[in-house]
C-alpha cells in the first residue's frame, strides 16, 4: 500500500497542476448565504454605529435578512427538480449538501421559527425599556460597572448577529451530505447558543452557569460524534453519506468500527436533542438562559438536530436499521418516562417545559425508528419522515408560544394589560401535556 | 505500513481525555481534556486517510483544528466570566441549578 500511495504522490508531481474551480449552486443555496451574509453584517454594524442606534439597525437587519431567506425559501422549494419518484432536489456545492424536500421545509421551519425568536430578542417594554440582555457582560454582577450600564440603558446588541451565526448552522445542519460538513455545522450553531446562554439581564450567576454546563457537556458530546466521524470515515474510507451507505451495504469486514462509530454518532446527535441518558443538561440550560434564548433554542434547535439525525440515519445508516432501531427503541421509551415523570415534580416553570420537551422528543424519536418510506407504502399513507416534520412543526410553534407566555409572567405575578396571553397559554398548555395541537382527539388524557 | 497502531493510540487518548472529562473539577482542565478527545479524533483521522490512500481525512483534521480554535475562544470567555464573578474555576461551586 504505502508503495502504489508513493508512486501515486510521484506521478502527481510530474504532472503539471491544474486547479479544477469547485461549483457551487448559488441560486440553490442563497437563502444560507443571506443568513451569513446579515449575520457578518451585524458585526460591522456592531462595530461601526453608535450605541443609541444599534437597537433598531440590528432589529431590523436581523428581520429583513430572515424573511429574504424565507422567501428564498419558497422560491427554492417551488422550483425543485424532480428526481423521479416522489424525490425532489439536487445535491450542491461538490456533493457536500443536499437541497431537497425535506431540506427546504427543514429551513423555512427553521426560519419562520427565529423570525419569532427575533420578536422575542427585541421585546424591551416588558423591562421597562430594556431588553432582557445583560447591558454589560463582561461587568460583575452586582458591581458598579453593572448599575452603571444599566442605569445608562446599554444593551447587547451583539446578540443579533449571533442569533443569525446560529440560525445558519441550524439550516446547513440538516442540509448536509457528508460527515464534515455535519461536524462543522454543529459547531456553528453551537458555539453562538453557548454565549447566548451566558447573557441574562437578571439572574446572571444563573445564566452564566447555564453557558458553563451547556458549553462543556456540549463540547463533550461533539469530542464524540467527531470521534465517530473518524470511525466511520475509517469504516467507510469516504465521508460522503452516499458512499457510507454503499460501503455498509457491501463491506462484512470491520463491523466494529461501524458499529462504534455509529454509536458514538448517535450520542452526539441525541445529546442535541436533549434524549433521555443525555438530557441532563436541558432542565438547567433552560432554567438559566434568557426566556427568549431559551424559546428561540428549544424549537430550532430540536428541529435542526432532528433534521440532521434523520439524514444520518436514513440515507447514511438506512441499510443498517437493524443495529440502529433497537437502540432508538430503548432511548425513546427512556425519553419518554424520564421526561413525562420528572416534568410533574417540577417547581420552577421553565424546568417543567424543559423536561416537557425531553417527553417530546422522546415522541419524535418513535417517528424517527418507524423507517417507514414511501416505497413501502401504498400512496396517501404517511411516511416516517413526513410525520417528523408534522410533529416538529406542532411542536415549534407550541414551544415558542409557551416560552413567550413565560416572559410576560413577571416575578409578581402580574402581567401586563390587554396582553394575548389567555389563548395562547391554553394552545400551549395543551401542548405540554404531550399532545400537539392537532393531535388531541388521540390523546384524550391531556385536555 | 500498517495504521492500527497510531487508532490504538488515538483511542487511548480519546479515553484519557473522556476520564478526564468525567473525573476532574477544575473547568479548564474539563475543558483541555475535551480538546484532547478532539485531537484524538484528529490523529484517526489522518491514520485512516493513511489507510484508505485518500485526502478526506487530511482535510477534515484542518477543519477540526480550525473548529476547535473557535471552541477555545468561547470557551475560555464562558469559563472567565464564570471565575471572575466566582473567584473559582470548580465545576462544583457552579450549582445553583439544581432539581
Amino acid at each position: 500500500m504505502n508503495l502504489s500511495l508513493t508512486g501515486v504522490l510521484v506521478q502527481a508531481a510530474s504532472t503539471p497542476p491544474t486547479f479544477q474551480k469547485p461549483h457551487i449552486e448559488y441560486a440553490q443555496l442563497w437563502p444560507m448565504l443571506v443568513v451569513f451574509g446579515v449575520a457578518c453584517l451585524g458585526v460591522l454594524v456592531e462595530a461601526f454605529l453608535p450605541r443609541e442606534r444599534r437597537y433598531l439597525a440590528q432589529t431590523v437587519l436581523t428581520l429583513v435578512g430572515l424573511v429574504a431567506a424565507l422567501v428564498g425559501t419558497c422560491l427554492i422549494a417551488r422550483d425543485l427538480t424532480s428526481l423521479g419518484g416522489v424525490a425532489r432536489g439536487l445535491i450542491a456545492a461538490e456533493g457536500t449538501i443536499v437541497v431537497d424536500g425535506p431540506t427546504v421545509f427543514f429551513w423555512g421551519l427553521i426560519l419562520v421559527f427565529a423570525i419569532g425568536g427575533v420578536l422575542l430578542f427585541a421585546e424591551r417594554r416588558l423591562e421597562g425599556g430594556l431588553s432582557a440582555f445583560a447591558g454589560q457582560a463582561a461587568a460583575l454582577p452586582g458591581s458598579e460597572a453593572e448599575r452603571q450600564a444599566s442605569s445608562q440603558g446599554l444593551d447587547h446588541t451583539e446578540v443579533y448577529p449571533l442569533l443569525l451565526f446560529a440560525v445558519g448552522g441550524m439550516m446547513l445542519f440538516p442540509a448536509a451530505n457528508d460527515l464534515l460538513t455535519m461536524f462543522v455545522a454543529l459547531e456553528v450553531l453551537s458555539l453562538p447558543l453557548y454565549l447566548l446562554c451566558g447573557l441574562a439581564r437578571r439572574r446572571r450567576l444563573l445564566s452564566q452557569e447555564a453557558a458553563m454546563k451547556y458549553f462543556l457537556l456540549g463540547a463533550f458530546s461533539s469530542g464524540f460524534f467527531l470521534y465517530g466521524v473518524a470511525l466511520v470515515y475509517g469504516f467507510a474510507g469516504s465521508m460522503q453519506l452516499s458512499a457510507i451507505n454503499e460501503a455498509v451495504r457491501n463491506d462484512t469486514q470491520n463491523q466494529t468500527l461501524l458499529l462504534i462509530g455509529l454509536g458514538m454518532l448517535s450520542v452526539g446527535l441525541l445529546f442535541k436533542v436533549g434524549a433521555a441518558p443525555f438530557q441532563a443538561w436541558t432542565p438547567d440550560v433552560y432554567q438559566g438562559a434568557p426566556t427568549a434564548v431559551t424559546a428561540f433554542m428549544a424549537a430550532c434547535t430540536k428541529v435542526a438536530a432532528f433534521g440532521a439525525m434523520l439524514r444520518l440515519l436514513y440515507v447514511a445508516f438506512g441499510s443498517d436499521r437493524w443495529t440502529w432501531q433497537p437502540m432508538l427503541w430503548v432511548v425513546a421509551v427512556l425519553t419518554m418516562v424520564v421526561g413525562a415523570v420528572l416534568a410533574v415534580v417540577q417547581t420552577d416553570v421553565k424546568r417543567m417545559l424543559a423536561y416537557s420537551s425531553v417527553a417530546h422528543t422522546g415522541f419524535l424519536l418513535v417517528g424517527v425508528l418507524g423507517v417507514q418510506s414511501a416505497s413501502d407504502m401504498t400512496s396517501g399513507q404517511v411516511t416516517s419522515l413526513q410525520a417528523v416534520l408534522f410533529y416538529l412543526t406542532t411542536y415549534g410553534f407550541a414551544m415558542i408560544g409557551a416560552f413567550a407566555v413565560v416572559t410576560l409572567v413577571r416575578d409578581s405575578g402580574e402581567r401586563p394589560p390587554s396582553s394575548p396571553v389567555g389563548p395562547a397559554s391554553v394552545v400551549g398548555r395543551r401542548c405540554w401535556a404531550g399532545s400537539s395541537p392537532s393531535s388531541s382527539s388521540r390523546w384524550p388524557g391531556s385536555r | 505500513m500498517s495504521v492500527t497502531p497510531y487508532i490504538v493510540l488515538s483511542s487511548i487518548l480519546f479515553t484519557i481525555g473522556c476520564v478526564g472529562v468525567l473525573t476532574r473539577r477544575n473547568a479548564i482542565v474539563v475543558f483541555m481534556c475535551v480538546e484532547l478527545m478532539l485531537n484524538a479524533s484528529n490523529l484517526a483521522l489522518v491514520a485512516f486517510a493513511r489507510q484508505h490512500g485518500n485526502l478526506d481525512g487530511q482535510i477534515a483534521a484542518f477543519f477540526v483544528m480550525v473548529v476547535a480554535a473557535a471552541e477555545v475562544v468561547v470557551g475560555l470567555a464562558i469559563i472567565m466570566t464564570i471565575f471572575r464573578t466566582r473567584r473559582s474555576a470548580s465545576v462544583d461551586d457552579a450549582s445553583l441549578l439544581k432539581y
